[in-house]
């Protein structure tokens, strides 16, 4: 089974994105939208040796609350298991943004300067060092480098008549990525087969298509994913790699199962 | 054993014949210190 897949981006930003992919199975889109969550590793904070801490938080949930910082991770450069050494030191009074910890490594360094880990008043001080370790959202959530990942079925609007007369003007609401079926009825400029965020028209297909009657339906195997990242790394990448992952899990399947 | 007086706020050794009680102020109220190891604490 040899499929040629086609993407087109309807949203491509650093940190989120929305695509349209064609020719895929729904069992194909479920992997990949697993193995976004699951197979593509992340740094993440995974012991903290505390020196000092004197805040009003016990050290085991401020290890929580540092285990949930995203850092870059360029993947090029670090093998599943690769540690990096960060560490901070913050007197009171003040607040210990993830931005205070430093990193042994530049490439592995907080993704957001910002996240609030703790405030310290007066007299209080946190001094720790910590290991980050690169692994798998599979075998802890604070390693997920994808977060609201999501797909739905690209759907095809298609007028079919006028709506009567004396009927009840209420919101059709649809939600998602539509593919344009009838461009004559639609407001504003439109080409059969554009691909239009539901956004645009406030999810209520009256407001694009008034006074008319509309079927919607799924359009075979054209999936719209939207995926977004915690910082670790650009979408692309997500993607890129959790579709290697899946590749690499084919040829292993391949090889073990072949006599 | 090391504490520190509440009221004095004074380091205070404790051995098991003394009984609890500060040997500078006579308060008995005693608070243990963290220990100035370094604790390693696992994210889970």
């Amino acid at each position: 089974m040899v499929n040629d897949f086609q993407v087109e981006f309807i949203e491509r930003e650093d940190r989120r994105a929305r695509f349209v992919a064609r020719g895929l199975t729904p069992a194909l889109a479920n992997g990949i939208r697993r193995a976004m969550v699951a197979d593509v590793p992340t740094f993440s904070i995974d012991t903290v040796r505390f020196v000092e801490n004197t805040s009003v938080m016990f050290d085991e949930m401020i290890g929580l609350r540092l285990g949930l910082v995203p850092l870059t991770t360029p993947l090029d450069d670090f093998e599943p298991g690769d540690t990096v050494t960060v560490a901070l030191e913050v007197d009171g009074p003040a607040t210990a943004y993830s931005g205070d910890i430093e990193s042994a490594d530049d490439m592995v360094v907080p993704a957001d300067e910002n996240i609030p880990i703790i405030e310290l008043k007066e007299g209080q001080r946190l001094e720790f060092e910590a290991d980050a370790v690169l692994g798998y959202g599979k075998d802890h959530a604070k390693n997920q480098g994808g977060v609201a990942v999501g797909y739905r079925h690209l759907q095809r609007v298609e007028v079919v008549g006028d709506a009567g007369e004396f009927d009840e003007q209420e919101p059709n609401i649809l939600r998602g990525v539509i593919e344009e079926a009838a461009a004559e009825h639609a407001e504003g400029d439109a080409e059969d087969g554009d691909l239009v965020a539901t956004e645009t028209f406030g999810n209520d297909l009256t407001e694009r298509y008034p006074g008319k009657e509309v079927e919607v339906h799924d359009v075979p195997e054209a999936f719209v994913f939207s995926v977004e990242t915690d910082g670790s790394f650009d979408v692309d990448e997500l993607v890129t790699r959790a579709v290697a992952s899946l590749g690499d899990r084919a040829a292993e399947l391949e090889e073990k199962v072949a006599l | 054993m090391s504490y520190k007086c509440s009221r004095c706020k004074r380091d205070v050794e404790l051995d098991e014949f003394g009984g609890v009680r500060c040997p500078y102020c006579g308060h008995r109220v005693l608070l243990k210190e963290r220990s100035p190891n370094v604790k390693e604490v696992a994210v889970e």
